[in-house]
């Protein structure tokens, strides 16, 4: 299901995408602010909770990152995707969280203490599936950080490659190879499956 | 970017690793922190404030100023200047008529205050005037009696509500001197010229007795004006 299609008001008329609803947001329409949250609430707290690593921590994040939308929705101009300019705020909390604890985001050397047993350990097949999923979660938050953000914009906020270049900073390239480099990784883990 | 067949299977792992949401408080939260925003914006907001303060300002006043010139238009701003002429005289008044009363101010009146004082004064006297314009003058002495002394308001409205009555029951004029005169003894001061005229006019038409009273009273009111010879000659006969 993709952002920006799925939950809309009765009564809400042709222009229901995102840009459309936060104007009517920035002009004191609640309603409308409560269908973006909805749209987006999922893929962007899973975003925030596989880099953040401590769950404690991302329901703060989370919320600050709201927050700051509904602060700054007097300044907001559609010059770019609404999905663009809520993942920016997101990051940019998350980078602003990693700078004042002095932390890196999770690394592969944490992760790797967390690996489940692999499948053919197991005495049970059935639950493969699940196993295959915690695997990948696994690996996944035993990505190099830019990597891993590369691949949650991508897979959660189903953003382009440029749009995931403007939102990290880098060129499309740089963004690209770092997509290309965690679906190698996932695969390398996942192997045994696929 | 190409995708592999096997990055097909990885997101398709992914996605049923996607289902962690945020917490419900955490929601609600949220939320309300959207409504109370847009309600504090509501408020202030509102149609008199920020940019349309001005120009609702200036509307406000157009609106009342184009409401209020028409009727100031209507409003007779000098009820004096609007008196209508006085009617010639065919019959004189009997010289047994009432002596002058208001030339003097009586003791009462004088102790009025000045503002009042000169309302009271500046009153038309009522048998000259139009219906419509004697009830507006009896409006304007309601208006005015909290400052004027009770004896001078009852006596004007006494005058306002003889001057009604007899116009009821002598419409026809036969009251016209009695009229005249009442209106040379009102609260209006005429100018001298055509006070003196008027006294002249008495004189002719030999009524020498109202004519010297009516001279006494102008001399009360211009001392030192220069009179024609025939009322100096009336002044002469008065006095002796």
């Amino acid at each position: 299901m993709q952002p920006g299609s799925a939950y809309a008001l009765p009564g809400m008329g042709q222009d229901s995408s995102d840009e459309a609803l936060m104007l009517r947001f920035r002009a004191g329409d609640a309603d409308a602010f409560e269908v973006l949250y909805r749209r987006h609430k999922g893929p962007l707290y899973r975003y925030m909770r596989r880099q953040c690593g401590q769950d404690a921590l991302v329901d703060e994040l989370f919320q600050d990152v709201w927050t700051k939308l509904i602060q700054a929705r007097e300044r907001y101009r559609p010059t770019a995707s609404f999905k663009t300019y809520l993942y920016h705020i997101a990051r940019n909390r998350l980078v602003d969280h990693y700078r004042r604890q002095g932390a890196a985001p999770a690394t592969q050397d944490a992760a790797e203490t967390r690996l489940p047993a692999r499948a053919s350990d197991q005495p049970e097949q059935h639950a493969q599936t699940g196993q295959q999923v915690q695997q990948l979660l696994v690996l996944l938050e035993g990505l190099p950080a830019e990597q891993r953000e590369a691949f949650l914009l991508r897979e959660e906020a189903g953003l382009a490659l440029a749009d995931i270049a403007s939102i990290t900073g880098v060129g499309q390239e740089t963004a690209k190879s770092r997509l290309r480099y965690a679906l190698q990784r996932l695969r390398e883990g996942l192997k045994e499956w696929l | 970017m190409a995708m592999k067949p096997e990055d097909d299977r990885i997101r398709e792992l992914y996605r049923q690793a996607r289902d962690e949401a945020p917490p419900a408080h955490l929601d609600h939260a949220i939320l309300e922190t959207a409504r109370k925003a847009t309600a504090r914006r509501a408020r202030a907001v509102s149609p008199f404030s920020g940019r349309w303060q001005v120009p609702a300002a200036l509307a406000a006043v157009l609106v009342v100023a184009v409401l209020l010139v028409p009727l100031l238009e209507h409003e007779p701003v000098d009820s004096e200047l609007q008196v209508p002429a006085p009617v010639v005289l065919e019959e004189p008044r009997p010289a047994a008529a009432p002596p002058p009363e208001r030339r003097i101010p009586d003791k009462t009146e004088e102790e009025a205050p000045p503002a009042a004082q000169g309302l009271m004064d500046k009153r038309m006297p009522e048998k000259l005037m139009a219906p419509e314009q004697a009830v507006r003058q009896e409006r304007m002495l309601r208006l005015i009696a909290p400052l004027a002394k009770p004896k001078a308001v009852a006596r004007s409205k006494k005058r306002a509500a003889d001057s009604r009555a007899e116009k009821h029951t002598d419409p026809g004029g036969n009251a016209a001197v009695g009229n005249l005169m009442s209106g040379l003894r009102g609260d209006t001061v005429e100018p001298p010229q055509q006070w003196l005229e008027t006294i002249s006019a008495l004189l002719e038409a030999g009524e020498e007795a109202r004519a010297g009273e009516e001279l006494q009273a102008f001399l009360v009111q211009y001392p030192d004006y220069r009179l024609p010879p025939a009322l100096l000659e009336l002044q002469q006969r008065t006095r002796h």
